[in-house]
């Protein structure tokens, strides 16, 4: 027998076990596809400069378990438009931002996860005075490969006690103004700290907003904002 | 306000996705044996499609491209979860086979180098010539004739039914 002939015959034998498989479907739907390619550009966008140092995505798994700050997080799971927050199995908890609104919810949101975090939109905030918070961030972020795909990890254990979560998020502009991603930046910082913020140099977007401000547009300056946007 | 590129974009995608989902699983499915990693594999290569519609759109078997990438990023994860996750935390694989297929053809074709199973899978559901195989996988020819020959002589060695 020839290859020929042997492929005919597989060809037979493997198109009647396909045909067969009658009851396997993707039940994803396409919209959920979009949304997934969606979040990886996110992602990759998200790779780059940060106040600390360390580029991160947006779509995060943040490590619930454990002692430490995070410690008796309750399970939950927020679908809006704009982001996700939801409470993985193991204690883990997935974040997916797609849109820069409403920070203050996403923070409760967060912190009722188990994350105490200040989330800033459009900037990047750091202590106003010495150094950010003693602790390590590699302690704190890190990557898993669940799921087969990795996923950055935030670890609230390795958060040192009377310490938040920095996170900023900001658009990335084109030359010519157009939104083309996100970046962020994770920082450790002292509960309750006067904060230093302000929207990167290069990832400025074109309404104006200038290095330094240390609060968001259009909303008060936060000497100690707990989430700006 | 959206234009109407990018309705168009998304109605095609959505109408592409619709009709060709469940049978990229199925072929998916068939070649790793593993319902939830198929399910991802081929939702990964959906997505990829999605990101490069007008390449996937104007391919000439796009299908056969999910297909591919799906495949493909089977390595990718395989290669990925070999480095990264401990041996001792590795999940036990969730096996799965179809019923009624040979079980011994199944596994065989699963055991197949990456390579070749590629080339068998292409060739025998989507029917593909030599030059179309040769053309999506990026190699020569003579390539996928090495890898077809060697894909069937192993078959017809550990399934001597194949030779009836």
């Amino acid at each position: 027998m020839n290859d020929d002939e042997t492929l005919a015959g597989l060809r037979t034998s493997l198109s009647g076990v396909k045909e067969s498989l009658t009851d396997v479907h993707l039940d994803r739907t396409a919209d959920e596809i979009r949304a997934r390619a969606r979040s990886r550009r996110l992602r990759r966008g998200l790779a780059g400069a940060g106040a600390t140092g360390v580029a991160l995505g947006v779509g995060l798994a943040l490590a619930a378990a454990g002692g430490g700050p995070a410690a008796s997080p309750r399970p939950v799971h927020v679908n809006l438009a704009a982001w996700s927050v939801n409470s993985l199995p193991g204690g883990l908890v997935y974040v997916d931002v797609r849109e820069l609104v409403q920070p203050d919810l996403l923070r409760q949101t967060l912190a009722q996860a188990g994350v105490p975090a200040i989330v800033t939109f459009g900037q990047f905030c750091t202590q106003a005075h010495g150094s950010d918070a003693a602790g390590n961030l590699d302690q704190v972020l890190g990557k898993t490969a669940a799921g087969g795909e990795p996923k950055l990890t935030i670890k609230p254990a390795g958060i040192p006690a009377g310490s938040e979560l920095s996170i900023g998020i900001v658009h990335i502009a084109t030359p010519n103004g157009q939104k083309a991603g996100f970046d962020t930046a994770f920082g450790l910082v002292r509960e309750g700290a006067q904060l230093t913020c302000h929207v990167p140099p290069f990832k400025q977007e074109p309404q104006g907003k200038g290095p330094g401000k240390t609060g968001p547009a259009g909303s008060p300056a936060p000497a100690s904002p707990k989430a700006a946007g | 306000m959206r234009s109407w590129g990018v309705e168009q974009k998304r109605r095609e995608f959505t109408e592409f996705y619709a009709a060709a989902k469940d049978d990229c699983l199925r072929i998916v499915l068939i070649s790793v044996g593993d319902r939830p990693l198929a399910e991802d594999l081929v939702a990964e290569a959906f997505t990829r499609a999605w990101t490069s519609w007008r390449t996937v759109r104007d391919h000439p078997a796009p299908r056969a491209w999910v297909v591919r990438t799906a495949l493909n990023a089977h390595v990718s994860w395989w290669r990925r979860r070999r480095r990264e996750v401990p041996l001792a935390e590795a999940e036990p694989g969730v096996t799965w086979q179809p019923a009624g297929v040979d079980d011994a053809l199944a596994a065989a074709i699963r055991l197949l180098p990456p390579r070749q199973r590629e080339v068998l899978v292409l060739r025998v559901f989507f029917d593909l010539d030599t030059e179309a195989t040769a053309a999506l996988l990026g190699v020569a020819p003579g390539t996928v004739g090495v890898h077809l020959h060697r894909a069937l002589g192993t078959l017809r060695t550990k399934i001597p039914s194949l030779l009836d």
